[in-house]
């Protein structure tokens, strides 16, 4: 008994402990490495990751696809703003509490109906509620610190913004205020799918008349899972209005929840780092975007200063092909590395895996703090340019030793770094994009002559 | 005793049921006919899968279309499907606790059970089980708790003869151990006369005997249906 | 007051010529077209820019506007639609948000969201009813939503096309199996739809706003009305689409509600889908 409760608390467990170790390092790390105006953008990603990592949740255990968690951050932020200025001596993180327990409300109450019905109505119900939000946050706006109950300044009063908590004063302040709170939602969701109600979800998934006929209430665990999801999201909503004390409409657009869902879909709907990889998407790239075409004036000239919207047409595709082949997004593609540092954690340790997740884990933040960005990325990519060619030239050259290996990747992770020290970390980005792009279309050919000559001996076996 | 009187079930124009009538007793019983016959509707009617236009349904009293599905399994109401139904992305004790937890048993109960049915590697993912494993699981998840009646839909069904004769033991130990009402749906008469006492026999939506398997198998109705495979030639 | 409900019955015909454009579509193959509003929108802005900078008569870039609608959503129901056919319905549903998504950037990047005008030629023509002046393009709304939906009951219960259609949606191999060609009714569904989502996006530029964002959200009305209908029944959708436009038109001069009067779909559509949950039984059919 004892021996079964071990072996089944390491499985969950040793994501937790690497996920906690790994997003710590880069907490700490990130605030060192960047400036203001990036820390923002940072935070703000970092405050979508709960919000992603609930759609991602409710569309990988249980097929729910739910469009209005914008609306439901709105909600949130909502009632945050409108409870702060009724409720000043009540703690900041109280307050976010109850505006999670009235999203959660909310949630329930849009999704109830149709959950007993099919996906397709729950799915067509919550956009239906993204416009109606839409539109009623337009109309309303949000509370501003005067009376009433919508919180509106009366004509000729000024708004007043809520203060911030003193800690979160700075933005690195605010940084780490958001990245813990952040870290506990992440918890509990965590908590729920790791626990008996996780169980359950997979249990529906796999058939909801099995699941039925083992005792479980299909429905009640349901509405469990859009509880917990749009508690998680009304608390990330209230926090996006602890910045600057006030929110905007504009924020929580109907398209804003499509995108969402689609940006959830490519980064990865059935773990943490697809979830984290939504939020940068969603939040870090138009701005990325941005900084880099301007340093390219002939992209500007030639798509004009519109060309953000693009993204939008990259994200469609992008949604469409991952319903379509890649369910587990990005961060499925990088599922293999989430296992060999997995195994990292285990005694005896493996050497390579430990360098592997030093590697990973310990070296990117590390850079971050301690050297200037763009050196930071030329170290980076060279050092995990080197362990990715490991596999790949092994295949390729089967008879070489595995130190003859081992060698040459180092060399072309050096050279790759030299070339980002001399010619700046795009250059480094884009040699090694063409190292990988190279080496996998050199696997390929070889992977096409093998079965080639398999062929051709089977033809000469069946002619002998 | 599990009573249902004159079910009827209707598919849009077709008749799934046709007025049925059984009573199972304690002990194992067997719910054979022809493909088409009704066998599986009756299962679902029973389970609460799908609701009869008319009849009722009760045991010992108690009135059981009143209540749904996991409700019935959690009173103790318990069914197999053809197709069985563990989940994939889970191991064989997270399937299993996953059974105990919603039938209102404890992880504690859940190893006994494990080990009542004979599953030993427990930390398997689903998707590497042998089908005996596999069943065997099915079997485990329906006895949590406190089970009252068991249907079983074809529950050696995709296993060779040697592993299938463990089962009427297996099935006939477990009836005995809970004092279980055990239905069993088949094809495999052989399988059915070995571990049945009584066996009603369906077709065409209705009940066409019932009875232990010597008169049943001897009723010349039951022999103008289609039985069934034998496996004597 | 006779205003709003001409307006009214007008904006919902139009709601209910989508829906039943969504509806047919989704009987035929099984796929909800969120993106019906999208491709309509962007189509639109195409054929509206060939006629303002290219200077092509309008009708003619009118006739290009719903020939390029049918064309996108032909080629998604047959290149991209056919990938996924063995898919959940919400699956289904989710990925023609790609496709709106994807027109809504195209759109928004090379017109902006600003709005813009498209005057018809049956805008021009006016008639007096009662005292109120009603444009032919009113009255045409009305007058096609009427005769579609009734072609529409008519093709699919009573011709071959029909038949072959609902059995599609039921199930796509087993249909290709019994000899039907698939493609000819994917590429027929597609393309009717095709054509409704265009001389909708056609008329509701002109009765209301003519902007990408808002006729993508347009889809919001026509599901609603969709719902109504269930999403089988044609004469449903039409009353559903109807009541919707006439609420939120006969909201307008109300005062304290007139802001919210584009809500009046979701309250519509929620409604009907508590009404709807209400009646459910719990009793599941297990598809095994």
């Amino acid at each position: 008994m004892k021996g079964l409760k071990v072996m089944w608390e390491n499985r969950a467990k040793s994501g937790l402990t690497i996920g906690l170790l790994a997003g710590g390092l880069w907490a700490l790390a990130i605030p060192m490495a960047v400036d203001d105006y990036w820390l923002r953008i940072l935070t703000t990603s970092v405050i979508y990751v709960v919000v992603a990592a609930g759609v991602g949740l409710l569309f990988s255990r249980l097929g729910i696809v739910s469009l209005n968690q914008i609306a439901l951050m709105g909600v949130g932020g909502w009632v945050f703003l409108r409870l702060s200025y009724l409720l000043d001596a009540v703690p900041g993180m109280l307050i976010m509490c109850l505006a999670g327990l009235a999203t959660m409300g909310i949630g329930v109450l849009i999704g109830l109906p149709s959950l007993r019905l099919s996906g397709l109505s729950l799915a067509v119900v919550t956009l239906m509620f993204a416009a109606f939000a839409e539109i009623v946050f337009t109309s309303i706006g949000f509370p501003t610190g005067n009376n009433g109950w919508r919180g509106e300044p009366a004509p000729g009063e000024t708004s007043v913004a809520i203060p911030s908590p003193a800690f979160a004063e700075s933005n690195t302040g605010l940084w780490f205020y958001v990245v813990i709170t952040t870290t506990l939602m992440l918890l509990l969701l965590w908590v729920f799918l790791t626990g008996r109600w996780g169980r359950a979800w997979a249990a529906i998934k796999q058939s909801e008349p099995g699941a039925a006929s083992i005792g479980i209430h299909v429905t009640s665990s349901k509405v469990t899972a859009l509880a917990v999801v749009s508690f998680t999201t009304g608390v990330s909503g209230a926090l996006l209005a602890v910045p600057t004390g006030s929110l905007v409409s504009q924020s929580f657009s109907a398209i804003s929840s499509i995108i969402l869902f689609a940006v959830v879909l490519i980064g990865g709907a059935f773990s943490i780092v697809g979830a984290v990889l939504a939020g940068l998407l969603f939040v870090a790239l138009p701005p990325a975007l941005e900084a880099l075409v301007a340093r390219i004036p002939v992209v500007l000239d030639l798509l004009g200063p519109t060309f953000n919207n693009l993204i939008y047409v990259a994200f469609g595709i992008g949604l469409i092909q991952s319903l379509i082949a890649s369910p587990r997004g990005i961060a499925g593609d990088l599922a293999g590395v989430g296992v060999r540092l997995r195994r990292a954690q285990r005694w005896p340790l493996d050497p390579s895996d430990a360098v592997f997740a030093f590697s990973v884990l310990v070296v990117p933040p590390l850079s971050l703090a301690l050297l200037d960005l763009s050196l930071a990325v030329d170290v980076v990519a060279a050092i995990w340019i080197s362990l990715w060619l490991v596999h790949p030239l092994r295949t390729l050259w089967p008879s070489r030793s595995p130190r003859g290996i081992a060698l040459i990747g180092i060399a072309v992770g050096i050279l790759i770094g030299a070339l980002g020290f001399l010619a700046g970390p795009w250059i480094c980005l884009l040699a090694a994009l063409l190292v990988v792009v190279s080496v996998n279309f050199l696997r390929k050919r070889l992977a096409r002559r093998l079965v080639k000559m398999d062929e051709e001996l089977a033809s000469e076996g069946i002619h002998a | 005793m599990l009573n249902c009187k004159d079910v009827v079930v209707n598919f849009g124009g077709v008749r799934g049921l046709d007025g049925v009538s059984l009573a199972f007793e304690r002990g194992i019983s067997g719910l054979v006919g022809p493909n088409g016959a009704g066998k599986t509707t009756m299962l679902n009617v029973l389970s609460g899968f799908v609701s009869p236009s008319s009849g009722r349904v009760d045991f010992d009293g108690i009135d059981l279309l009143s209540l749904n599905p996991a409700g019935r399994a959690r009173w103790g109401l318990r069914r197999t499907f053809q197709q069985e139904q563990s989940v994939d992305s889970l191991t064989v004790w997270e399937n299993l606790l996953v059974a105990a937890e919603n039938l209102g048993s404890r992880p504690a109960d859940a190893r006994q059970i494990a080990d009542l049915v004979g599953l030993t590697e427990l930390d398997r993912p689903v998707p590497l089980l042998s089908m005996l494993e596999r069943r065997l699981l099915e079997l485990g998840r329906t006895i949590m708790g406190r089970p009252r009646i068991l249907f079983l839909d074809e529950p050696v069904a995709g296993l060779p003869e040697a592993e299938s004769l463990l089962f009427a033991p297996l099935i006939e130990g477990i009836c005995e151990e809970f004092s279980l009402t055990v239905v069993l749906v088949d094809h495999d008469m052989d399988f059915v006369t070995r571990t049945c006492s009584n066996i009603a026999v369906l077709d065409f939506g209705r009940l066409i005997a019932y009875g232990d398997c010597v008169s049943v198998l001897s009723d010349p109705a039951v022999k103008a249906a289609y039985l069934g495979v034998s496996n004597e030639s | 007051m006779l205003p709003y409900v001409i307006a009214g019955l007008a904006l919902g015909a139009l709601y209910a010529l989508s829906g039943v454009g969504l509806v047919l579509l989704y009987r035929a193959t099984g796929v909800l077209n969120l993106a019906y509003g999208a491709v309509g929108a962007l189509c639109a802005l195409v054929g509206w820019e060939l006629n303002q900078s290219r200077g092509l008569p309008l009708e003619l870039g009118i006739l290009i506007m719903i020939l390029l609608t049918v064309t996108v959503n032909v080629l998604y129901g047959v290149l991209v639609a056919p990938l996924m056919a063995h898919r959940s319905a919400v699956v289904q549903a989710t990925a023609t948000l790609g496709l709106a998504l994807a027109c809504l950037g195209i759109a928004n990047w090379y017109w902006t969201d600003k709005a813009r005008a498209l005057r018809l030629p049956t805008d021009a023509l006016r008639f007096e009813v009662f005292g109120v002046a009603i444009s032919s393009t009113q009255a045409l709304s009305v007058l096609l939503v009427l005769v579609v939906a009734a072609v529409a009951t008519w093709l699919l219960r009573v011709t071959r096309w029909g038949t072959n259609m609902r059995a599609l949606a039921a199930d796509r191999e087993l249909t290709s199996l019994l000899g039907v060609s698939v493609r000819k009714i994917e590429v027929l569904a597609w393309g009717l739809s095709g054509v409704l989502a265009g001389v909708s996006a056609v008329l509701l530029a002109s009765l209301t706003l003519f902007s990408a964002g808002w006729l993508t959200f347009l889809v919001i009305p026509a599901l609603a009305a969709a719902l109504v209908g269930r999403l089988r029944s044609l004469w449903g959708t039409v009353a559903g689409g109807i009541t919707i436009g006439l609420a939120e038109s006969l909201l307008a001069p109300v005062s304290g509600l007139a802001q919210f009067r584009s809500a009046a779909p979701f309250v519509i559509a929620i409604a009907v889908t508590v009404w709807h949950a209400r009646k459910r039984t719990y009793a599941m059919r297990p598809s095994l």
